[in-house]
């Protein structure tokens, strides 16, 4: 625990000390700052644009920091080959790999907090009030970006950086839109069909079709899972019981995912 | 020499996630469904409709996460251009598109349901057509109104088609009545609201409840004086025969009815016809209450009302025909 | 000549030892390459082992192999008598990689704390390790200037004193003189030798020749994969001794016996050289020259450097060039 600690450490004092983090980080801070003077195009709906708007800067600063961070831990440290004289000391594979996650998780948390932070107070003096809402919205952005540097991270194991950020960006997009796919692949408990009537329509090629969706759905993270938007939307409240489904479908998502990374690493040659 | 760990072994975690994030998704599933966080509109709708515009703007504010709103804000001056060349048709799916961005955007269920239930209506070739795509123009309002109960726009725009273009004043007056709750809007809504529930009770017709919420109105003098004209007419030309019909009276309300539409002035009231048919309706002569509505229809095209009530009263005679018929048809063997 | 003889310190326990070793690489495209191939050798406690080589040789292979960060295709590696993937072996190490390259956010003072944290020492352990290490590689005055401005030569200090760290009693160099001016590179040797003193292993992987004879205990050639030469640093080069004798005035007739005695011979500004691999003729060749009133000049006892017994060496197996 201590070595991984250890090194969770250093990856957080990496990634703060790094220009680029502080360029994204000061820009999205910028950003949701000024949330309220874009608000103008949509009169009447100032409230829901701030809280759109912010959340979207949270996930789209949050994303690039993470996914940025976690693609480019491991390549740079084989390639500045400073994980050959970690590896040489008591180190485990597995603990350096947990605790360049936990950094990574640390970095993550602390950028979200200061950016969520700024929503709410932001949010709270156009709404007139603190609205619960937008923390349960902030923090559920915090374990999907979580899941991003995860996957970004565990495929950093193996592949190359230009890959990693690429294939972290399509995972992204696809796990966005998961509930979609599940829609697709099964059209008629979604559609308003007659059942028998599609059934008839449906040839081997759709039954692929479908199949390949359902895996790809299954297999994909549930991103949309910690989207609650809609809530701000429809005016109604989140329930905790729904917060804290979704965080435990994301912890329980990073788990597996670091798992597989760590089988990855530990065969790894340098 | 060995190797620390065997990949065989990732199989063993990957069932345990698979197996656990099943009941885990379901419920989570389940719990959005019920607390309305899914996206609104259908995913397979969308796909079918979006034109190559469209998905390359949903695709990049996807990909920007939180920035949907935004992204719908931008294909709304995309649709306003389509508006302004003349390509309509397009339009549509824009909008969809827009409304499944951002369900909250009001303003884009507003149009698009007035865009479908007038311009593509007034596009259309047959009477068929037309009816269609003023229903479809409802539907629009009616999800906008699922993704945004207390917008009174979306619920007084339903009940504004509806009286003025499918004619189905009970809905009419069930959407208006629906928009009542929701005053905080710009002044003068309210006792618009309350005229126009007014003006649906006086067409469907129902003469104490048009008068009632004249008076109701009263209220809002400060803002209009239209309700003290109203309730001095109606008292003046409809309470009398009304009375009468409802006492069953009928021949002496018809008389007076018929003395009314003489007058001069009221040889454009569509209330008189209304009226009228609702006393030969309730007399139990449907077939004239339907000739009524129907050549009344046709004289004014405005009165929505008028004609819905003349094609309903037509399928019910003709129900009442067929049933005749098959009644007084000889029965076949069994 | 260095101080090649054989250490005394030497105990004739091993410390490493590798046995058959083969490491082959994937090309990715199902193919391999192979770098070590049937590579066996041991290195004892307490010396100074040199693993030469020219680039491609498979040195920093078998150095990554010995660290247990690659894993061999076939054969056996010890490390204190255990796999190099034991954890507790680290605790028993140090490494300083080739052109090492450090966390460069940080300055000297935060790095080494980092890599003492790794080890578990408490604070107060932590701050005198590091004070100690500063001063044994000169680093005292940079102790806070980040590592992204340092050169590479303070890089290679800093390096080594990561690598010291844990006070370890194996310490792995790969090149850890390159890039150093000669002082420091001076400096460093001495670090190494002294640190022999106490009793610690050095297992160093290098191009410079002349270091390596300078220090090394005993000493691994390796050429495209295979050892091809191995032994101290004395038995490589004896064989290549030769005694060189250097007269003046020597008659006609004593210069054809002389060299009838299967000596080579050289005329050289008026002097006769005589070269003998065989030291015990020695005595016979000068009999004969003082016979004839010659003048020696010098009698010298010269071997070849251990760059001249490499180049051959490798030139023998067969190596395309040295770089």
């Amino acid at each position: 625990m201590r070595v991984i600690w250890v090194i969770a450490r250093n990856t957080f004092q990496e990634a703060i000390r790094r220009k680029f983090f502080w360029v994204v980080f000061l820009f999205a801070l910028v950003a949701i700052a000024s949330a309220n003077l874009f608000s103008g195009i949509a009169p009447g709906e100032e409230k829901k644009f701030v809280f759109d708007f912010g959340l979207g800067s949270i996930t789209l600063f949050g994303m690039l920091i993470t996914i940025f961070l976690g693609a480019t831990m491991i390549p740079s440290e084989v390639d500045r080959r400073t994980i050959f004289t970690i590896l040489s000391k008591p180190v485990r594979r597995w603990q350096f790999l947990l605790g360049k996650f936990l950094g990574l998780a640390l970095t993550t948390l602390v950028t979200v907090a200061c950016m969520g932070i700024l929503l709410v107070v932001i949010h709270s003096y156009v709404a007139k009030g603190l609205d619960v809402n937008v923390i349960k919205a902030v923090a559920l952005a915090f374990f999907q970006l979580l899941i991003i540097g995860a996957i970004a991270l565990a495929a950093s194991t193996r592949g190359s950086l230009a890959f990693n950020i690429v294939f972290a960006v399509l995972i992204y997009f696809v796990g966005a839109q998961s509930s979609s796919l599940l829609a697709l692949a099964e059209p008629e408990k979604h559609l308003a069909v007659e059942r028998a009537q599609h059934e008839e329509a449906i040839s081997w090629k759709a039954y692929v079709f479908r199949g390949v969706l359902k895996t790809v759905y299954w297999l994909v993270p549930h991103l949309d899972n910690f989207d609650v938007r809609q809530a701000i939307v429809t005016e109604s409240v989140v329930p905790w019981q729904t917060v804290i489904n979704s965080i435990l479908y994301g912890l329980l998502y990073c788990s597996v995912l670091i798992l597989v990374a760590v089988v990855l690493f530990q065969d790894q040659e340098f | 020499m060995r190797k620390p760990l065997s990949r065989v072994s990732l199989i063993v975690p990957l069932i345990v996630f698979i197996v656990a994030q099943g009941p885990l998704q379901s419920l989570i599933h389940s719990q959005r469904k019920v607390y309305k966080l899914l996206p609104p509109v259908d995913v397979l709708v969308l796909y079918q409709l979006m034109p190559a515009e469209a998905i390359t703007i949903t695709v990049i504010g996807t990909m920007l996460g939180g920035f949907r709103g935004v992204a719908a804000k931008m294909l709304w001056l995309k649709s306003d251009e389509y508006w302004h060349s003349g390509r309509w048709y397009s339009m549509l799916p824009i909008m969809r598109t827009i409304t499944w961005l951002d369900p909250s955007f009001v303003q884009a269920w507003d149009i698009a349901g007035w865009h479908v239930a007038y311009n593509l209506r007034a596009e259309a070739k047959t009477e068929e057509e037309q009816d269609e795509y003023v229903r479809k123009g409802c539907e629009i309002l009616e999800e906008g109104i699922r993704w945004n109960p207390r917008s009174w726009e979306l619920l007084f725009q339903l009940g504004w088609t509806h009286y003025d273009k499918s004619g189905n004043l009970e809905e009419a007056i069930r959407w208006f009545k629906r928009a009542l709750p929701y005053e905080d809007w710009k002044p003068g809504d309210l006792p618009r609201t309350h005229h126009m529930i007014a003006h649906a009770y006086e067409r469907l017709p129902d003469i104490p409840l048009a008068l009632k919420t004249w008076k109701d109105d009263f209220k809002y003098e400060h803002y209009c004086g239209a309700n003290k004209g109203a309730v001095e007419t109606i008292t003046e030309r409809y309470v009398v025969p009304w009375k009468l019909m409802e006492q069953g009276r009928f021949e002496e309300a018809i008389a007076w009815m018929d003395r009314l539409s003489e007058r001069e002035e009221l040889r454009h009231s569509s209330i008189v016809r209304h009226v009228l048919a609702e006393i030969y309706r309730r007399m139990g002569d449907l077939e004239t209450a339907q000739a009524i509505m129907e050549q009344w229809s046709n004289k004014n095209k405005l009165d929505a009302g008028a004609r819905y009530k003349a094609k309903l009263w037509k399928r019910i005679i003709e129900r009442k025909e067929q049933m005749k018929g098959s009644l007084t048809e000889p029965q076949k063997q069994p | 000549m260095g101080v090649n003889e054989l250490s005394n310190v030497s105990s004739g326990e091993v410390v490493v030892e590798l046995r058959n070793v083969r490491k082959e690489y994937p090309t990715g495209w199902g193919g391999t390459i192979l770098a070590l191939d049937d590579v066996s050798f041991e290195v004892y406690r307490g010396e100074i082992f040199g693993l030469v080589g020219p680039n491609g040789s498979g040195k920093t292979t078998t150095l990554k192999l010995i660290l247990g960060l690659i894993f061999p295709t076939r054969g056996e590696i010890k490390v204190f008598g255990s796999s190099p993937f034991d954890i507790s072996v680290k605790n028993r190490i140090g490494f300083l990689p080739d052109g090492p390259y450090f966390y460069d956010f940080l300055n000297a003072d935060e790095l080494l704390d980092f890599y003492g944290r790794l080890f578990g020492y408490s604070k107060s352990e932590r701050e005198e390790r590091i004070e100690l290490l500063l001063d044994l590689v000169g680093m005292k005055r940079f102790r806070k200037m980040p590592l992204r401005n340092y050169s590479k030569g303070m890089m290679q200090r800093i390096g080594l004193a990561q690598a010291l760290i844990n006070d370890p009693d194996l310490l792995l160099l790969d090149e850890p003189t390159t890039g150093i001016d000669p002082i420091g590179a001076h400096d460093i040797k001495q670090l190494l030798l002294q640190l022999r003193q106490q009793g610690k292993t050095i297992f160093l992987c290098s191009h410079l020749l002349a270091d390596v004879q300078m220090i090394c205990d005993r000493v691994v050639i390796l050429n495209l994969g295979r050892v091809i030469r191995k032994g101290t640093v004395k038995e490589l080069l004896e064989p290549t001794a030769v005694t060189e004798v250097v007269a003046r005035d020597v008659s006609e007739e004593v210069f054809e016996r002389v060299r009838g005695l299967g000596v080579t011979t050289e005329r050289r500004d008026g002097e006769v050289v005589f070269r003998l691999s065989d030291h015990d003729r020695v005595p016979e060749v000068i009999d004969a020259i003082r016979a004839c009133n010659g003048h020696i000049t010098s009698i010298t006892r010269l071997t070849e450097t251990l760059e001249d017994v490499f180049i051959k060496a490798v030139r023998e197996a067969g190596a395309p060039e040295i770089t």
